[in-house]
């Protein structure tokens, strides 16, 4: 009984352990090198041909998946996003996130409340320099101090 | 094997430069201030027991790792969401901020003139150090501002010795380039620098 | 702390006509460019450094504060650590394998059977991830949205529609 349970468990851990590795082995594989890329992926990243190499792994993966979804769009919106990506590459990882999740909030929100929010950014960036980063430090924290212990 | 006092000693030692480079990498203080009060006790409970002399090591990768975590479980406040329920909704009120938060500590008074000029420096270098990608930052702070060797600095970012090296200089050139390009050579600080090649895009 | 400055200070006095002469040469690559790009590297990244320690001398109050209690708190957790639970060098790993073995040795039944719900876990949250992956809608949208993404990323931005909507 006990022989057969230790053997059910070691089986177990077996199988756990391979999942495991199948996956980290796939992580390991979005670990390409600017010159591994194919060629439609090096002209969709482009403006990042300087900095590839820095990226980590997973960000490599998210800007790949970009090239991958660049062929769906339309020559406009592919202007755009080479237009953005240099910028965007050099954002840290959490504003990167928070853009995410505001932009996620900004697609659910009706088409006058986006052109609203259109008209009120052209505002903003017309706001002296000073006065924006006067904003940002001032923009209440997500932290509380409960929220520090 | 370290005492309570070496661990203090040490902590205070980095804290500080600690806070500034987690403030340059996530841009956000309060966040920074968390990262770094996190990465102490994980030193202090995970490592505790090592001997001091390895604390450094240690804690920068500790920190590091922190700041990792921090920008993969990172929630944000929900903003877009009031927006849409409230245009025409309060705002939270900043009343509660500290009068103190303004205050320097210290405050090593110079000519006042040359202390201003200094202080924009600063600031222009500051966001400069903001502007490099991740690990070109993360490997210039450890090599240059920690002052760890080659070998130490490529053990922390789990990366090769080349790396490490390409990324510092890659940093160094662009901080270099960027610091000219706001005419950083003016303020006597800096020779004028002729890029190589063209600046960035 | 002091050692430090003296190297600075060091660097930073000796010949700076080198930072010009050197960047012309930047590009290329035999080793003793590199070795008198390196020396030259050094310098502007101390006198960067240092603008940034006298920075770090300069911090608010409360973070000030913040930053002691921090340290108080770790170094309190420390000293009420005690010795015998974990053991010097790599000790807590070998502490966590001795309880993870006697645990199992006592409780086989239990722990297949958390095992088993363990495994279960990993895969359906094999399964998350992959169904995310292919799923989720890439940066590429939001990078194409009417707004930049500076738009979505910028704090300021957010109070200052947020003021505006409040009146």
């Amino acid at each position: 009984m006990g022989r057969f349970k230790s053997k059910l468990l070691t089986s177990l851990l077996l199988s756990s352990t391979i999942l495991i590795f199948s996956f980290s082995a796939q992580a390991e594989d979005e670990n390409v090198s600017w010159a591994q890329l194919s060629n439609e992926q090096r002209q969709v990243l482009n403006p990042l041909a300087s900095e590839w190499d820095t990226l980590r792994p997973w960000q490599r993966e998210k800007m790949l998946s970009i090239a991958r979804d660049y062929p769906k769009m339309s020559a406009d919106k592919q202007a755009l996003v080479q237009k953005r990506l240099s910028n965007w590459s050099r954002m840290t990882p959490y504003e990167r996130e928070n853009a995410r999740k505001r932009y996620q909030q900004f697609q659910a929100l009706s088409a006058d409340k986006k052109s609203e929010l259109r008209k009120k950014w052209i505002e903003y960036q017309k706001l002296p320099e000073s006065e924006r980063s006067r904003l940002r430090t001032e923009s209440p924290e997500i932290y509380t101090d409960a929220d520090l212990n | 094997m370290a005492t309570p006092k070496e661990l203090s000693d040490f902590l205070a030692s980095v804290e500080r430069r600690a806070f500034k480079q987690t403030a340059y990498a996530v841009r956000d203080d309060h966040a920074a201030l968390d990262i770094v009060q996190d990465a102490m006790m994980k030193l202090a409970d995970k490592y505790g027991n090592n001997p001091s002399t390895e604390f450094p090591m240690l804690f920068q990768r500790i920190l590091q790792n922190t700041m990792r975590d921090f920008w993969r479980r990172q929630k944000v406040r929900n903003l877009w969401t009031t927006l849409l329920s409230s245009f025409g909704g309060n705002s939270e009120d900043d009343e509660d901020r500290d009068p103190l938060e303004t205050i320097d500590v210290e405050d090593d008074s110079d000519e006042p003139s040359v202390q201003l000029e200094r202080s924009q420096t600063i600031l222009l270098i500051e966001k400069a150090l903001e502007k490099l990608p991740t690990r070109q930052r993360e490997a210039f702070v450890l090599r240059y501002w920690e002052e760890m060797d080659v070998a130490e600095t490529a053990e922390i970012m789990g990366c090769s010795q080349g790396s490490v090296k390409t990324h510092c200089s890659r940093a160094v050139r662009s901080l270099a380039i960027e610091l000219e390009k706001q005419g950083l050579s003016k303020l006597g600080i800096f020779r004028p620098m002729v890029p190589a090649t063209g600046s960035e895009s | 702390m002091n050692s430090h400055e003296k190297t600075r200070n060091k660097d930073l006095n000796s010949n700076m006509s080198e930072v010009q002469r050197t960047d012309t040469y930047l590009n290329k690559d035999s080793n003793e460019m590199a070795n008198e790009r390196s020396l030259t590297e050094a310098q502007i990244a101390h006198e960067i450094c240092d603008a940034l320690e006298e920075r770090s001398r300069h911090l608010t109050a409360t973070q000030v504060k913040r930053l002691s209690q921090a340290r108080e708190r770790a170094v309190q957790k420390l000293s009420s650590q005690s010795p015998t639970s974990v053991q010097s060098n790599g000790g807590a790993l070998h502490w966590l394998g001795h309880q993870m073995s006697d645990y199992f040795g006592h409780h086989r039944a239990m722990s297949s059977a958390m095992i088993a719900g363990v495994m279960m876990l990993t895969f359906f949250a094999a399964q998350q991830f992959d169904f995310n992956n292919n799923l989720e809608n890439s940066d590429a949208f939001l990078l194409a949205s009417e707004l930049p993404p500076e738009a979505f990323a910028d704090k300021g931005f957010d109070t200052w529609v947020d003021s505006k909507a409040s009146y």
